[in-house]
């Protein structure tokens, strides 16, 4: 393993302008913005497959769009290999793009509905100058297959409309693959796919994060899959990241309120751990934030303190961080 | 075993080869029978394309079928043969100086069906790459083509033609030129929208994750899946620009030589009109047919491209 | 007392020149009160068959055979006519897929919820009256049915939606994936007012979806569809903790349970069977990892304990195969 992290991040923002409710409105006050992304400070580590995790709306699929600078951010840092990845000029951008690549959540519509496999495939080299013609078709043929599509041959001519969704899904990996990436983002690769089907989906990047070292940046609403695939998980809320830790610990020991509300939301038959059934609602908007802390107004635990502050991302433990004044795992700030 | 494995790996790339081209072969072909099907089904696009096809050969084979000039005049000792209805030497009659109807009618078509295809691919050209730009730049490219396409709009066809044609005079090229001035701005508005909404889909941005210039994304990820509106919108320019060309020539600003619009045009300046239906219904007759079969084919390659739109039930 | 029941369904699609047979000699009871749930990968027909029930089938599909029976009467013969006036809505309702972006963006929630009423001639309540009670039932504030679609939140918007369900109190709805693709907050909030709603009134419910987790959390029975046919049939309890046909088996085996993250996944290899031309015997053969021979039989559906049901000829080794469906290697690819 190399000495520092892959990836440090410092500080990202992404603020959007947010609408103003009329002419007269917008000129007596002062911009409002919808704060996508609020400040998120992490370092991603090599070989790691960290889950980041959250309803829609806290700004998980954003801050993954900025990692793989598809957004600009508005703010903040994203240090790749010693240099600051949002200060890349466009021809450093096109290199970044060998080492980050990203897939999306829908496998009917990533792909372009014109072009062949192999031609869909083949682009990222093409555009990059790599190989010749012999070359690119064997890296093709050995990106479809390290993605599952078995035997490659038989789907290099096959246009995405007579595969199925699981298989597209998989094309969009090989897509990603063929630039022997550092580190790829998955944003909600699987939601659109049957359960059976996503399963192997998940194995496989299981498997290249053992076989390649792939640093995997896995982005999904499900707590249940990336229970299954992640090493550590960061749970968004409202532009933050709420708590961070190892995935087993941020799932059993959850340390933030909002954590704990989450997982007790899913359907599990299975439950191992009883928890208590809270009703949930709607992720309010990010653009009145509450005073304080963000999850305040939902929190059962909530005190005046909660109110008055907003509460750091701090370490309770050597691994596990959270966002909030009193942790429930029953630990304690260090300090205090 | 040498011979062997050298063997096997010639009969893969063999494979490789001929499987490329025959899925390539096979796809064209199905997408050919689809088409065909679907202009078999429907009667008014099959006579459409089959009088379409007709009129291009006429265009193509003018001086085979014809045995006169249009200018040709036929002055005979008993007089000059003005004016004559239909007769075996003359199978669409004459007009007002003598020269032969059916002559100036197959030249008239030569002269429709290049405006027609000039000023389609022209329209084509520009609309659908104007159009592009503006729906994948948006912003203030997109204000600026746009505010330019308004203004187009703002002034209708055939009075700006008109004015062009008085500077720049009028031949058969200025008035291509002048078209394609103007009837791009259907196709750009069309296009731009179009473009709008494809490139907010995740293929888009899929390209652009894995480093794709804007040139390439515009021409070959979006432009493809444009084609087919383009293709619809293009046709309907066509008659367009024949049906204009008609009306500008009839209005006296059309071309110098002979097409269908100035035949209309002497006859209506002549006040035969009302005597000479030989000289008024094959140029009239053939611009109404024309138009509606363009239209009725344009019909029929939107149910191939959108098969939803026809199935009206439940 | 049985409100529902369907015997020996099959239905079919035109498609191009050939048919597509989308389920297969299906049957089933629904009882008063109860909540079913309907599993199955997409393509296993499932929502085909909720659909066959309120004659929503596309124009090229029809029910080739069987019989629908409501409250004794067959819907299958029922009129379209008929079916308008006295099933849809008054006995049985449809929550249809995605159903809150379905809301009509241009008219405020109040008044769809009139129009619903209006059209199917309510008239036990002045309509206004009846519009503040369903909000309220789904614990929305009346107040707001001056609200338009977009004014209110995606679980609300579908709140409404079952609120539109509700208005005229039937007996039976048929939810098809009402919460595939909604937040996971969402979907709980869904999930407890379907509870709350069933529980209050005893209302019957077909619940249609791909997630087995959903049907675990609500369902009091549960089928389980593969390539068209019903292949297992139980109780919750017995669907999940005694699994019967290996495809059951290995679906089991193949979700992730949270907080058991150290229990290895298994993938079903292969693909469902292609409808059009179904194979003779067992359509789950090619791809289970026990088949045998005798498997080119079709297999009736063996009763493991009282209903508990399962399309297999191996009933009795379901012991064997549940421990072998733990392990990955037994889901290899027989191809």
């Amino acid at each position: 393993m190399s000495s520092g992290p892959l990836l440090e991040i410092r500080d990202l923002k992404k603020w959007y302008p947010a609408r103003t409710t009329g002419f007269v409105e917008g000129l007596f006050h002062e911009q409002k913005y919808l704060r996508a992304v609020d400040g998120v400070s992490i370092d991603i580590r090599e070989g790691e497959i960290l889950g980041l995790a959250g309803q829609s709306g806290c700004g998980k699929s954003t801050f993954g769009e900025m990692l793989a600078m598809l957004t600009k951010p508005t703010e903040g840092d994203i240090v790749y290999d010693g240099q600051d990845v949002t200060t890349f000029s466009k021809e450093e951008m096109k290199q970044y793009k060998r080492k980050c690549q990203i897939i999306f959540q829908d496998p009917y519509e990533s792909l372009n509905p014109r072009f062949s496999v192999g031609r869909i495939v083949r682009e990222p080299l093409v555009i990059h100058g790599i190989g010749d013609k012999e070359e690119r078709d064997e890296r093709v043929e050995k990106a479809l297959s390290d993605a599952g599509l078995k035997p490659p041959e038989s789907f290099v001519h096959q246009l995405p409309s007579e595969l199925s969704g699981g298989q597209r899904q998989r094309v969009s990996i090989a897509r990603a693959l063929v630039l022997e990436p550092d580190f790829l983002i998955a944003d909600e690769p699987v939601s659109m796919l049957d359960v059976s089907i996503s399963t192997g989906i998940l194995n496989l990047f299981r498997t290249l994060q053992e076989e390649r070292n792939l640093t995997i940046v896995y982005i999904s609403h499900d707590l249940g899959t990336i229970d299954y695939l992640t090493d550590r998980t960061a749970i968004m809320y409202l532009g933050n990241i709420v708590e961070l830790g190892p995935t087993s610990k941020v799932v059993d020991e959850s340390a933030h309120p909002y954590t704990d509300l989450l997982l007790s939301a899913m359907p599990n038959p299975y439950l191992t751990v009883e928890r208590e059934d809270v009703a949930m609602g709607d992720v309010p908007d990010a653009i009145d934030l509450p005073s304080g802390c963000r999850f305040r107004p939902d929190c059962a635990y909530a005190t005046e303190k909660c109110s008055r502050s907003e509460p750091p991302l701090r370490n309770i433990d050597a691994e596990q961080l959270t966002a909030c004044f009193y942790p429930i795992n029953g630990k304690d700030y260090p300090e205090e | 075993m040498i011979p062997d494995t050298a063997r096997k790996a010639k009969e893969t790339v063999a494979s490789r080869i001929s499987s490329n081209q025959l899925l390539f072969m096979r796809r064209t072909v199905e997408q050919t029978i689809a088409i065909w099907r679907v202009f078999r089904k429907d009667p008014f696009a099959m006579t459409s394309i089959l009088i379409l096809v007709m009129f291009v050969l006429i265009g193509i084979f003018a001086p085979v079928i014809t045995a006169y000039t249009p200018t040709q005049t036929f002055i005979t000792s008993e007089g000059a043969e003005v004016l004559e209805p239909p007769s075996l030497k003359h199978p669409m009659g004459t007009n007002h100086i003598s020269n032969d109807v059916f002559t100036q009618w197959v030249w008239g078509t030569r002269i429709s069906i290049i405006v027609g295809l000039v000023s389609g691919f022209s329209v084509f050209v520009i609309g659908t790459t104007v159009g592009l730009i503006s729906g994948y730049y948006k912003g203030n490219t997109d204000l600026m083509i746009m505010r330019i396409v308004d203004i187009l709009y703002g002034i209708p066809a055939i009075p700006l033609i008109l004015v062009l044609a008085m500077f720049f005079g009028n031949s058969l090229v200025n008035i291509l030129l002048a078209f394609m001035l103007v009837l791009w701005r259907t196709m750009a508005r069309v296009i731009r929208s179009q473009t709008l909404s494809l490139t907010e889909r995740p293929f888009v941005k899929a390209a652009k994750a894995i480093g794709a210039s804007d040139g390439r994304i515009i021409f070959l990820h979006i432009a493809p899946n444009v084609m087919s509106i383009a293709l619809i919108q293009t046709i309907l320019i066509v008659s367009w620009a024949i049906a204009l060309e008609a009306a500008v020539s009839f209005l006296g600003l059309g071309v110098t030589g002979v097409s269908w619009g100035t035949m209309l045009q002497s006859s209506f300046v002549t006040g035969a009109i009302r005597t000479a239906w030989w000289w008024v219904i094959p140029p009239g007759a053939s611009i109404t047919v024309i138009v509606v079969s363009l239209f009725y084919i344009s019909r029929a390659l939107e149910e191939i491209i959108n098969p939803e739109v026809s199935q009206h039930q439940q | 007392m049985t409100l529902l029941e369907l015997t020996d369904v099959s239905i079919s699609y035109s498609v191009d020149a050939t048919e597509l047979h989308a389920v297969d000699n299906v049957s089933f009871d629904a009882e008063e009160g109860e909540i079913i749930g309907i599993v199955g990968e997409s393509g296993c027909g499932k929502t085909t068959l909720a659909k066959s029930i309120l004659q929503l089938l596309p124009p090229n599909g029809r029910v080739d055979q069987g019989e629908i029976m409501w409250k004794g009467e067959d819907l299958v013969q029922l009129s379209r006519k008929d079916l308008n006036k006295s099933i849809r809505w008054k006995e049985i309702s449809w929550i249809a897929q995605s159903a809150m972006n379905a809301l009509d963006p241009v008219y405020t929630i109040g008044a769809q919820l009139r129009e619903t009423l209006k059209i199917h001639s309510y008239d036990e309540k002045p309509i206004d009256e009846q519009v503040d009670y369903l909000l309220k039932r789904v614990g929305i504030d009346p107040g707001r049915k001056r609200n338009y679609p977009h004014e209110l939140s995606g679980g609300q918007r579908q709140r409404v939606v079952i609120a539109m369900a509700l208005a005229l109190d039937p007996p039976m709805i048929i939810a098809d994936e009402p919460t595939t693709g909604l937040d996971v907050g969402i979907q709980k909030e869904i999930l407890d007012l379907i509870t709350e709603i069933q529980t209050n009134r005893g209302m019957t419910m077909l619940l249609i979806t791909h997630d087995i987790n959903v049907v675990a959390e609500i369902a009091d029975r549960v089928l389980v569809m593969y390539a068209g046919q019903l292949i297992e049939q139980g109780t919750k309890q017995e669907i999940f903790d005694d699994p019967s046909h290996p495809y059951t088996i290995g679906l089991q085996n193949a979700f992730p349970r949270l907080g058991q993250r150290s229990r290895t996944l298994v993938t079903i290899p292969g693909a469902p069977p292609n409808l059009v031309d179904p194979p003779s015997g067992c359509r789950f053969k090619t791809r289970c990892p026990f088949s045998t021979d005798e498997c080119s039989i079709d297999p009736p559906l063996e009763t493991t304990s009282n209903g508990h049901v399962a399309k297999c000829h191996y009933t009795e080794k379901k012991d064997e195969f549940q421990e072998m469906g733990q392990i990955p290697g037994t889901w290899v690819d027989r191809r």
